[in-house]
């Protein structure tokens, strides 16, 4: 047995031989398992098939190195370095004495991992479209007032605080009701509080309309935790449709995806949830006119109904009026005609009356005639009367009792105003 | 029918009504009833748009107060 070896010119040795036979730089694939930044950033990577680690290493990216690198990394992927983040880099191979065999990260290839991503996203899809899951939020029915609205968020995102103003300062007044379902929305523990949080919605779905999701700032990052498998399946079970307003300008994630409605920002969740209520409000409005305006036209079509009835009706009693009064003119007519014949007949009688009134004996009493009755009867000649007879004359008033003296039998008195008699009378006055 | 219908059914219900009066089927005895009635929805669909729970609440029963009020001078 050779002469035994510090450790220190063991980890020497294992130092020269590895530095002097590999090349200076590797360019190499693997995932992130851990990521600690302490002003440098320490990493844990491995190398996973199926879901077991077969190769691990500690890397490290030396802080000069680190700030630009994680800024393109950023800026391209929109993903931070993180647990499960899969990266191309360029490393050196270096053995510490003390502190053993680690990567030294020079440059990470976001390219690589953009597409690492997008791949991850398409299989997620893929299988959601696969269990049939993809489109079962779609199929809800989207609530005509979405009033009642669950935020799965942080009270402590500038998105809630923006979906919470807009909501609140509507212009047209309409109440909101929010109920904040508190999560995680960023790093490694976001999936899980997500999951958690849709979770309580669906156990109080009866007294939601419909689910928000917002997240913070709108920064580009932490997006990958929305490219969920988990999450897209939950949002896929929920009886409520979910709206997705996560924020980001490039490719939409699996919680879009699979989410009922999605916007771009917080601010543009709030105006879709306004003006589908607003929407509503149209229908209503537009109903309510509708109904003024026939019920306008309906009466004013029984206004219209009623005069012509009633235009008919006076028509009619017109006529019949009218025919009535024809029929009273000739009453009328007939009426005065008669009045007139009765009049008339009137007038004729009275002349006749008067003619009569000439005749009645009374009145030629009263002219100084007087009758002559010899046995009650009317003497109307001198040669019915005998001498000695008893005469009755009747004057216009009273009477006399006279006896004939003598009489002239031949003479008549009319003509003769030299009237002589028989003998005078003796007359008696019966009074 | 319900007093406090949810939003789909007394937008059904408003329908409905307008429907029968544009298309002059109502009958008119009922006429003043029905219009009455989709004017109740519509105002408590416009209440309930801008009112929380409780509030609506209050505004129905003062809505039925009015209508009991209404009744009584029938």
């Amino acid at each position: 047995m050779s002469k035994a070896l510090s450790l220190f010119e063991l980890n020497q040795l294992i130092r020269t031989v590895l530095e002097n036979s590999l090349p200076d730089t590797f360019l190499v694939t693997a995932e992130i398992a851990s990521c600690d930044v302490k002003n440098h950033c320490y990493l844990s990577l491995v190398d996973k098939e199926e879901d077991t680690i077969r190769a691990e290493i500690k890397a490290v990216i030396w802080a000069g190195r680190y700030k630009e690198i994680a800024e393109i990394f950023e800026k391209e992927t929109g993903a931070r370095l993180s647990k499960g983040i899969k990266i191309l880099f360029q490393a050196t191979v270096s053995f510490h004495e003390r502190y053993g065999l680690k990567l030294t990260i020079n440059n990470i290839d976001p390219s690589y991992t953009v597409g690492e991503l997008a791949v991850k996203r398409r299989e997620i899809l893929e299988r959601l479209v696969k269990e049939g899951l993809i489109d079962k939020n779609k199929g809800l029915e989207f609530p005509l007032v979405p009033q009642r609205i669950g935020i799965i968020s942080s009270s402590t995102a500038a998105g809630y605080e923006d979906l919470m103003t807009h909501l609140t300062n509507n212009a047209y007044g309409y109440k909101f009701v929010t109920t904040l379902y508190e999560a995680v929305m960023q790093g490694d523990r976001a999936e899980a509080s997500i999951i958690s949080a849709l979770g309580q919605c669906a156990a109080e779905a009866v007294r939601l309309d419909v689910i928000v999701i917002v997240r913070g700032g709108g920064g580009q990052l932490d997006l990958q935790c929305f490219d969920s498998y988990e999450i897209g399946k939950a949002i896929a079970l929920l009886p409520l449709p979910v709206i997705s307003g996560i924020g980001h300008q490039r490719d939409v994630t699996v919680t879009d995806e699979v989410s009922h409605s999605r916007a771009k920002t917080p601010t543009a969740v709030a105006d879709m949830l306004i003006t589908k209520i607003r929407d509503f409000e149209d229908r209503i409005d537009s109903l309510a006119h509708a109904m003024v305006h026939g019920v306008r036209h309906l009466t004013l079509d029984m206004k219209e109904g009623l005069s012509a009835l009633s235009r008919k009706l006076e028509i009619a009693t017109g006529n019949k009026l009218l025919g009535n009064f024809h029929l009273l003119n000739t009453f009328v007519k007939g009426l005065q005609y008669s009045l007139r014949y009765i009049l008339n007949e009137q007038q004729k009688l009275a002349g006749r009356e008067s003619n009569i009134n000439h005749l009645n004996p009374v009145n030629i009493l009263k002219r100084g005639y007087s009758i002559t009755y010899n046995n009650g009867k009317a003497v109307k000649a001198a040669s019915g009367v005998k001498i000695n007879d008893t005469l009755r004359t009747v004057l216009h008033e009273g009477e006399l009792l006279s006896r004939v003296e003598g009489r002239q039998s031949d003479k008549r008195i009319r003509g003769n105003k030299d009237k002589k008699t028989d003998g005078t009378a003796n007359l008696k006055l019966y009074d | 029918m319900k007093d406090a219908p949810n939003y789909k059914e007394a937008l059904e219900e408003i329908e409905a009504i307008v429907e029968e009066i544009e298309n002059e089927t109502v009958d008119v005895d009922v006429l003043s009833e029905k219009v009455k009635r989709a004017a109740y929805l519509i105002r408590h669909c416009r209440e309930k748009l801008r009112k929380t729970d409780d509030e609506i609440r209050k505004v129905l029963e003062d809505f039925e107060k009015e209508e009991k009020a209404g009744a009584g001078d029938d």
